[in-house]
């Protein structure tokens, strides 16, 4: 299981929410809080600064090293600001079956799209539905697959529902997509036989709006031999949490969106970045976010919630 | 001013949780008392922390807060003279599921919490009695949360309109044979995890199973229950309504209840039930359940405990639409301080 943290408003340095607060999400790579395995299966960032040449396309760095050793990511995020960002660290299952390099690091963006993806999730038996997805795929993007994970695969699916994938996302569009494409997986683990537990909790974004999904097929329905440690028994829905307010700071020793209106910045996070979870809302099970700017500077972010009622 | 002894034991009997227990249990529970006297905005314990003592309030007010993103709270309660609180994170060694913050100038006792536990697992039917008082004021706290909420959906319709339940389906309940792989399963869930599998015989055997499909609704609201249901498989999601709004105040998955409320106490069920997966689960009747005040062996211990373990925690759960609603909008908020 993986751990993402997204953020959208006003400009931050990067240290502030990959490295400083207290379970940030470099932390949570080998001590995540609510879940007990480590995710050392690889590091990605992607952000946007409004204020940066070619404003609307991303920097990335993606590595399938641990960052907690990374010296040069942590140079760069002292340095680097963000408008918006998507952070990921890969959690994978201890097994020589698992894939793990740079073509599988998250966040996921093709070539000419200006929407990114990562996931904290896994679908069950993924290698036997993965070919049923094709035919709802356009060529052009499933040719862009480089990796083997379920999540770029997802991917593809929600971009190949858009009108026009390599324009600036519409919110409502990309959040019918995400729908649309959850629909369908649906339909083929079904056609398929598969009836296990399956999170699906994805962040999209294209640094002006962010979609977030909390999201498991067959909750409850747990894996045959599926054994649990202590946090990811009670946390069993996987969690994704959420705040919004005025600019992101450290207020009082502790790392948090501040009080006031309009707000103008949200963090949406696998688990809260501080051990203090009192300042985070959590997401609601089989939810969506849609968290976009407002329509006038007064209005400030302005963040639906929807159910997924799939 | 503080409590000398015999004003901590006349505060004690006041307390409507403690009225008519025994003498001696009212005496254990003077013996472990301290005085406490805090100033207005002083913070007793923050949510989260681990809970240390019960506090009972002499004189003064305590607030009971939620805090929210943005330095911002919920106010949850008000509580004066005469109320115990913090007594329900004690009972089921959780953390505290809220901030208490003094209103004004307050005083009383407080009770360690670690000495009240080792005090109530004795075999006393008082200190069973006592554990018994708490729980119904944990299921009372619950209830309240769900009317709350109810209350509050029709000025939220923003946090409301995403909360709908799923969609009904035709579904059945129907009544199906323990598969032969139950027992290790289940020793792989909440709340069953705590049996050996002769206490498992003990409590659950003979009890029925049952399945449903997706969308089946399982208890509407408003009814009266007669059973317990615990989740063995799937999900079950409890749904407050109000007018044409609608919130979710839980989802349960294996290992959790889902009809306390009606079946544990002397009301409706507050909200519908519905199996939001496929579902598996273990229906105890009521008339089974009355051994929770009666029986002391360790495996009826046990389950008091895993009961209101689950009650908490259906209790954090279902402060979440409000806090939802508050931090969307300013109208139930307050500073944080």
């Amino acid at each position: 299981m993986c751990r993402f943290v997204a953020y959208l408003g006003e400009p931050i340095v990067l240290d502030e929410m990959l490295f400083l607060p207290d379970s940030s999400i470099v932390e949570q790579s080998i001590h995540p809080q609510l879940l007990s395995a480590m995710n050392l299966a690889g590091f990605g960032v992607l952000a946007w600064d409004a204020d940066s040449a070619d404003a609307g396309r991303p920097w990335t760095y993606r590595t399938p090293g641990l960052p907690f050793f990374d010296r040069n990511l942590r140079s760069l995020s002292r340095k680097a600001r963000a408008t918006a960002l998507i952070a990921h660290v890969r959690g994978v299952v201890f097994s020589d079956r698992e894939v793990v390099d740079e073509g599988n690091v998250h966040p996921f963006r093709f070539d000419g799209v200006p929407t990114a993806l990562a996931m904290n999730g896994d679908l069950e038996d993924f290698p036997s539905m993965r070919y049923d997805l094709l035919e709802h795929m356009r060529p052009e993007l499933a040719r862009q697959i480089e990796g083997t994970t379920d999540s770029e695969w997802l991917y593809a699916l929600i971009l190949s529902l858009v009108a026009d994938p390599t324009a600036p996302a519409d919110p409502n569009e990309l959040a019918d997509a995400t729908m649309r494409a959850l629909a369908i997986v649906r339909e083929v683990r079904a056609r398929r036989g598969l009836e296990r537990q399956s999170a699906v909790n994805l962040v999209l974004s294209d640094g002006r709006c962010l979609v977030a999904t909390r999201f498991a097929y067959d909750y409850g329905w747990y894996h045959e031999g599926w054994t649990f440690a202590g946090r990811e028994r009670v946390n069993d829905f996987t969690t994704l949490w959420f705040a919004q307010g005025t600019g992101y700071a450290c207020r009082e020793g502790e790392w948090g969106v501040g009080a006031g209106r309009p707000e103008s910045s949200i963090v949406i996070a696998s688990e809260p970045l501080t051990h203090d979870r009192s300042r985070w809302l959590e997401v609601p099970e089989y939810a969506m976010l849609v968290s976009r700017p407002g329509r006038t500077p007064g209005e400030g972010l302005v963040t639906e919630t929807l159910e997924l009622d799939l | 001013m503080s409590p000398e002894s015999g004003d901590a034991a006349a505060l004690l009997r006041a307390v409507p949780m403690l009225e008519g227990l025994p003498e001696e249990e009212i005496d254990n529970l003077v013996a472990l008392s301290e005085p406490f006297a805090v100033d207005a905005g002083d913070i007793l314990f923050e949510e989260g922390d681990a809970a240390e003592a019960v506090f009972i309030i002499a004189s003064g007010e305590i607030e009971s807060l939620k805090r929210l993103p943005g330095d911002r709270a919920l106010s949850a309660a008000r509580l004066g003279p005469g109320t115990a609180f913090g007594e329900i994170a004690m009972i089921a060694g959780v953390p505290r599921v809220a901030t208490a913050r003094a209103v004004t100038a307050t005083a009383g006792v407080a009770l360690d919490a670690r000495a009240v536990q080792q005090l109530v697992a004795g075999s006393r039917p008082g200190a069973r009695e006592l554990v018994y008082r708490v729980g119904q004021e944990a299921l009372r706290l619950l209830r309240a949360i769900v009317e709350r909420t109810a209350q509050e959906l029709d000025l939220d319709q923003r946090a409301t309109q995403p909360m709908r339940a799923i969609k009904p389906a035709g579904g059945e309940l129907v009544q199906v044979e323990p598969t032969p792989d139950e027992d290790a399963y289940l020793s792989t869930i909440l709340f069953f995890n705590r049996f050996s599998p002769a206490q498992l015989h003990e409590l659950f055997g003979g009890l029925r199973r049952l399945a449903a499909p997706r969308g089946t609704e399982l208890v509407a609201e408003g009814e009266r229950l007669d059973a317990l249901l615990f989740v063995l498989r799937g999900a079950v999601e409890s749904t407050v309504h109000h007018g044409r709004a609608a919130a979710r105040m839980r989802l349960s998955g294996p290992g959790r209840i889902v009809t306390h409320l009606g079946a544990l106490d002397d009301g409706p069920c507050p909200y519908d039930c519905r199996a939001r997966e496929r579902v598996l689960l273990l229906e105890a009747p009521r008339e089974r359940l009355l051994a929770i005040r009666e029986r002391d062996d360790a495996a009826w211990r046990l389950f008091r405990h895993g009961l209101y373990q689950d009650v908490v925690d259906a209790i954090v759960h279902a402060d979440r639409p409000l806090t939802r609603m508050a931090a969307a909008g300013d109208g139930l908020t307050t500073s944080a301080g």
